[in-house]
């Protein structure tokens, strides 16, 4: 019975988590939580979708999870980015526009900023980090079982 | 008419590339050289500084023309070998991309001007070979030997960097035009430049560290041509030619390298004339002839400088094209071994005509580039004396022996059963260095132009020496006849000397440097087993050394800190108490922990702690920290149900009953109550001392609207110690790599 209800409740709190997530990381910088924190929720969200509904199913019904290295590797661009392209301008890195003093154009309740954007980043590096790991894990049991773990490096030069 | 296959296509744009990085370098040294410098992190004094100058041109212009003929002979040459080995061809992509990784970095390790830049690059280009020394992985051999290549030389370059750390350290700065200005002889100095001595010497094969060289001939042709001849080794001579004023400064060193110069040009020479296998006779004759490099640079003079970098000119060209025609012999069928070839001059003439022009530039005939490099390195060694001068002779000699050799034992004689055609793709780029040599023997002003400005960037005066035809009987002249005559006499001879220095080389491979390391390398794998049985039979024996270890590092900082008027102990109002409760659940849940035995259990109590700690962070007013912990928490106890789902229940509920011995949870509990004892003593101690932490935090609160926020914590994250931010989020990224590469062998889709 227990079962049954985690399964229908399982995807609308992967809704709503993501949507928890969206709003931490648009309010971070006025109120609690920051990118981070967005991530993890966006990845516990998912968590409890795959321990709830299984791993077949929920690989089957959330592609974007075998995405989630590729996001990864975008977040940590963008804060790759937002950190040393004031450098090629001549800048310390991580010199933030808009300047102090300057006004923060808005939309909305977004601000446009390079802190918004590298938290951002933050948001879907740790997203994205976290849901590989649990894709990762996820697929031990899907028939990789047999592999065992590879001794590598145990000898070196041989 | 080539085929334009799959694998041909990143060979041709990776020779598009060298040929567009030779034109650029080329033009900017003809323009009077260019400079770049971008302070990237001020305070630390660390800036992105490259310029142009002319030992950058000369071995930027090398990496990126002889990498240019070497792409194109890769074209021709890849495919075959893939094919042979039965491997797809889009393994040339691979091939290709660490080749312009390694073009690359030479081009930046010869253009930096920071101390840490030119560290940095010297490793890549390590990296790079380790990558193409390997390239044939199924191979145990290709494997050993790019292991060797790779540890000979990182180790030496840490000794690139301790120096300059010590440069640093002593001169107040990592930019190298400030230090070289500011030089003086002193302990420092002649540690930074011994150093520097010991990464060059390594990097050019130089004895005692040449016994990577030969070993690395398991790689692809092109890969040898390139990099263990032409350009990998010349980065070794480019570090003590642009550390060159260094070396001056620390005492005798200069003479350490012109004996180590002389050593290699010996044991070189002597094993490349026992050698059979093609590749590694030139490997031993590139250890003999950079010996000849460093015996000069160790000369210390305008005029050496100036022949050293003539030299490495000329050896670049004329080695290059030997190990091409190398790798077209066996290619044709002419085997690998100088004992089961010959006669290919009847079946490929064309690359016989190109291999014999760089031969005979490699041995100093008349006509070619070799002539002068030769005549050059017999001027440098007339001025220091006779004794010298005898040994230029015998260097000399001992090199026309083996080229000799080499060049008639494939080309001349009968011709072997079996040996078809050179291919066309393989046969050009060796004419064409070929005539570049050939070029080079009747039009030298350019050349000597260029390797006049290294020199005199190398010893800091220009020497006016220029070399041409003197058709008299000037001491050069006499001793290039006296080479020939010896040389001559050497390869007529053969017969008398051979026992002695197969000998020789018996006597190298019992007692030699590769014994020593590959006794080395035995013994550290030993330790390494030896240790790793010891310390990992479980996860908690993996702990329990960090946990003791730990104890003992803090046990020692509290007794060797002065602790007076530490530990004290303050006040509880009615205000800490809902805090105080808190701390009260959190250290209840910590001491249930040991109870339970079921694994599932287990991971609830230790959520239970999480969640209590997370409490008190609230109580402390951070709510960020609270959300972040509850957050984490949540997500950890749900992966450990998910993983421990995936286990058989059976070895769950086995490994619920097994109970360890006694005395195995006696030492278990004493391990954790001492390192819980010194944490306690740790943290007490820590917040007994008033911090002025206060002032820091103060600022960023006040600092806060002017960074566009409101919210402390997330301002500080993203913008006040936002490097912090970045540099924990790559760890977090790759901590998931390596439970991609862990579970499921680095593929991560």
């Amino acid at each position: 019975m227990t079962a049954a209800l985690a399964r229908r409740f399982a995807p609308l709190l992967l809704a709503a988590s993501v949507m928890v997530a969206l709003a931490t990381v648009v309010k971070g910088y006025s109120s609690t939580g920051d990118g981070f924190a967005a991530g993890v929720i966006v990845a516990l969200g998912t968590l409890v979708h795959f321990v709830a509904l299984g791993r077949d199913f929920s690989v089957q019904a959330l592609p974007a999870v075998t995405r989630a290295p590729a996001l990864a590797a975008i977040g940590l661009v963008v804060t790759l980015g937002v950190a040393f392209v004031p450098v090629a301008l001549g800048e310390p890195p991580l010199t933030h526009w808009p300047p102090p003093g300057a006004e923060v154009p808005k939309v909305g309740s977004v601000e446009i900023a390079t802190a918004f954007l590298f938290d951002l980043g933050v948001f879907a590096l740790v997203s994205g980090a976290v849901l590989s790991a649990v894709g990762l894990v996820a697929s031990l049991g899907r028939g990789a079982r047999g592999s065992g773990t590879p001794r590598a490096g145990r000898r070196a030069g041989a | 008419m080539p085929r334009l296959s799959h694998a041909a296509v990143p060979a041709l744009g990776a020779t598009a590339l060298a040929v567009a990085s030779f034109v650029a370098l080329l033009a900017i040294h003809l323009g009077g050289g260019g400079a770049v410098d971008l302070p990237w992190a001020p305070t630390l004094d660390l800036r992105l500084s490259f310029a142009v100058d002319g030992l950058g041109a000369l071995y930027g212009m090398l990496a990126t023309g002889i990498g240019a003929v070497v792409f194109a002979y890769a074209a021709g040459y890849l495919p075959s070998h893939l094919a042979h080995q039965g491997r797809p061809a889009r393994e040339a992509w691979r091939f290709h991309g660490a080749m312009v990784l390694f073009m690359a970095a030479m081009v930046g390790l010869v253009t930096a001007r920071d101390l840490l830049l030119i560290f940095l690059f010297w490793d890549l280009t390590a990296v790079a070979s380790y990558l193409l020394i390997a390239f044939d992985r199924h191979e145990r051999e290709s494997r050993v030997a790019a292991l060797m290549a790779l540890l000979v030389t990182g180790i030496t370059a840490i000794a690139l960097l301790i120096a300059a750390l010590v440069l640093h350290a002593r001169y107040g700065s990592f930019q190298l035009p400030e230090v070289l200005s500011a030089l003086q002889p002193g302990p420092a100095t002649t540690l930074a430049g011994a150093l520097v001595a010991v990464a060059g010497l390594a990097k050019c094969a130089q004895a005692p560290l040449h016994f990577w060289l030969p070993r690395a001939m398991t790689a692809p042709t092109p890969v040898s041509a390139y990099l263990h001849s032409a350009a990998m080794v010349a980065a070794g001579v480019f570090l003590l030619g642009r550390f060159h004023p260094l070396l001056q400064a620390s005492g005798p060193l200069l003479d350490v390298l012109l004996g180590i110069g002389l050593l290699s040009i010996a044991v070189g020479g002597v094993l490349a004339l026992t050698r059979d296998n093609f590749k590694q006779l030139l490997a031993y004759s590139t250890i003999s002839q950079y010996g000849y490099v460093v015996a000069m640079l160790g000369l210390g003079s305008a005029r050496a400088a100036l022949a050293a970098s003539f030299y490495v000119i000329a050896h670049a060209i004329a080695k290059c094209a030997l190990f091409l025609t190398a790798g077209a012999v066996t290619q044709a069928g002419g085997g690998k071994r100088l004992s089961d070839s010959g006669g290919m001059a009847r079946a490929a003439p064309a690359l016989a005509v190109g291999s014999g022009l760089a031969a005979a530039g490699l041995t100093g005939l008349p006509l070619t580039i070799g002539f002068f490099a030769d005549e050059l390195f017999f001027a440098a060694a007339l001025q220091r004396g006779p004794g010298m001068a005898l040994a230029a002779v015998g260097a000399a000699a001992l090199t026309l022996a083996y080229i000799a050799r080499f060049w008639g034992a494939i080309f001349l004689g009968p011709r072997p059963a079996g040996a078809g055609r050179a291919s066309p793709a393989l046969t050009v780029p060796v004419v064409v260095l070929g005539g570049l040599v050939a070029v080079g023997g009747v039009w030298v002003q350019p050349f000597a132009e260029l390797a006049r400005e290294a020199g005199t960037a190398t010893f800091g005066a220009p020497d006016a020496f220029k070399p041409a035809y003197h058709l008299d009987l000037r001491a050069e002249n006499l001793m290039a006849l006296g080479t020939y005559a010896l040389g001559g006499l050497i390869v007529a001879t053969r017969v008398l000397w051979a026992p002695v220095a197969a000998g020789v080389a018996r006597l190298g491979d019992a007692i030699g440097p590769q014994r020593i390391y590959e006794v080395s390398l035995r013994g550290l794998n030993s330790l390494s087993d030896a240790v790793h049985d010891f310390e990992v039979r479980d996860l908690r024996a993996r702990v329990r050394p960090i946990l003791v270890l730990a104890a003992v590092l803090v046990a020692l900082g509290i007794l060797a800190t002065p602790s007076t008027a530490t530990f004290t102990v303050g006040t509880i109002g009615t205000t800490d108490l809902p805090l105080a409760l808190a701390l009260a659940v959190v250290i209840g849940a910590a001491l249930a922990c040991t109870v339970p035995r079921e694994h599932l259990t287990l991971v609830l109590v230790l959520s239970t702690l999480g969640f209590s700690l997370a409490v008190s962070y609230a109580f402390f007013g951070a709510p960020d920290v609270a959300l972040v912990a509850v957050l984490v928490e949540t997500t950890i106890t749900l992966l450990f149900f998910g993983i421990f789902s995936l286990v058989p229940e059976r070895v769950l509920r086995r490994e619920a009953r097994a109970r360890e011995s006694r005395r195995r949870q006696r030492i278990n509990a004493g391990i954790g109550v001492g390192a819980g004892a010194f944490a306690f003593l740790v943290v007490w101690a820590a917040l007994s001392t008033p911090t002025p932490e206060q002032v820091v935090a103060a600022e960023h609160v006040r600092l806060t609207p002017q960074a566009h926020g409101q919210d402390v914590v997330t301002v500080i994250l993203a913008d006040f110690r936002g490097l912090d931010t970045l540099v924990e989020i790559t760890v977090v990224f790759v901590a998931v790599v390596g439970i991609a590469t862990l579970l499921r062998r680095g593929r991560l889709a």
